[in-house]
């Protein structure tokens, strides 16, 4: 189902090895974000 | 543009997600864009998140990471930590200073074995897998090779042992039909034609019924659309074998239809 797009704001960016950087994300508002999302299935 | 990053900080943190990002030299910009443009206090759009690669419970885990693939492991190894579970994480890469989260992971010392490869050559898939063990599960991510290798020695493991995330797309051979099949839209009625030239996604775009979708190789999970009736071909790189049997949902970026008719809950 289309899920409705939340905005974020970039809140950190660091460089974490060669050719990687980590971005932190965050809600411009600083409140809660979606929870990671049980999975699909399991076995 | 619209990228999958997997999640790889504290998923106990409800303010903040972290993603880690390699620049792909050969990529279609979406890494160029992060590293070379985007900075502090930008505003991203967010789909998600969704998760195609679950922890499943386990009293021991073996991880085996390859270069960026560390990143969807890496909250598995602090769950499996926060369990009390008997785990082991093995990470390749190519040079210590190309792989990221050394630091982190250090703090659990033995648990971890870090293989550069300019030190140690390729890890030794043999000595992690080699006896298969049925109270183990065993997580990889990484690039395709690694894990057609982790696949083939894990195919004399008890089923569904393995679990994999690809960033590539599984190699797939031609579609079984070469003729179109009908798409019946159960909910909002009607019916698409699906050539044999169009995936059903671009059939359906073209007939006027949006599905959300993404990375458009059947890798990102995005399109996942329930199948209420008729076979679908599963093309995708997310689903096991039984999610496969089960038949009762597809990735309409990529797969197709085995019979004449599919009926999907749009």
């Amino acid at each position: 189902m289309p899920e409705k797009a939340l905005e974020l704001r970039i809140a950190g960016k660091a460089t974490a090895a060669d050719g990687v950087v980590t971005l932190t994300l965050a809600r411009p508002d600083g409140g809660r974000l979606p929870d990671w999302r049980r999975a699909r299935t399991s076995t | 543009m619209t990228r999958q990053y997997s999640l790889c900080g504290n998923r106990w943190d409800a303010e903040t997600y972290r993603v880690g990002v390699l620049r792909e030299v050969a990529g279609r910009g979406g890494s160029a864009y992060v590293h070379d443009v985007l900075a502090v206090g930008d505003l991203v759009g967010l789909g998600g998140p969704r998760n195609n690669f679950p922890l499943v419970p386990a009293s021991r885990y073996l991880f085996v990471a390859g270069g960026i693939g560390i990143t969807p492991l890496l909250p598995m190894v602090h769950q499996a930590e926060l369990l009390g579970a008997d785990w082991t994480l093995v990470y390749g890469g190519r040079t210590r200073g190309s792989m990221a989260f050394l630091d982190e992971l250090a703090v659990h010392g033995e648990r971890v074995h870090v293989v550069p490869q300019d030190e140690c050559g390729l890890i030794d898939l043999p000595r992690w897998l080699g006896a298969p063990d049925p109270a183990t599960k065993v997580y990889c991510c990484g690039p395709g090779p690694l894990l057609d290798a982790v696949e083939r020695i894990c195919a004399a493991w008890p089923p569904f042992a393995l679990r994999t995330e690809r960033f590539v797309a599984r190699e797939q051979g031609a579609p079984s039909r070469t003729t179109p099949f009908d798409v019946e839209l159960a909910r909002t009625g009607g019916t698409v034609t699906v050539p044999p030239d169009l995936s059903v996604l671009e059939a359906l775009g073209k007939a006027g019924v949006e599905v959300l979708s993404s990375c458009r190789q059947g890798l990102c999970g995005t399109c996942e659309t329930d199948v209420l009736a008729g076979l679908p071909e599963h093309r995708d790189s997310i689903l096991d074998d039984a999610e496969r049997a089960a038949g009762d949902c597809m990735f309409v970026c990529v797969s197709r239809s085995l019979g004449d008719r599919l009926v999907l809950d749009l």
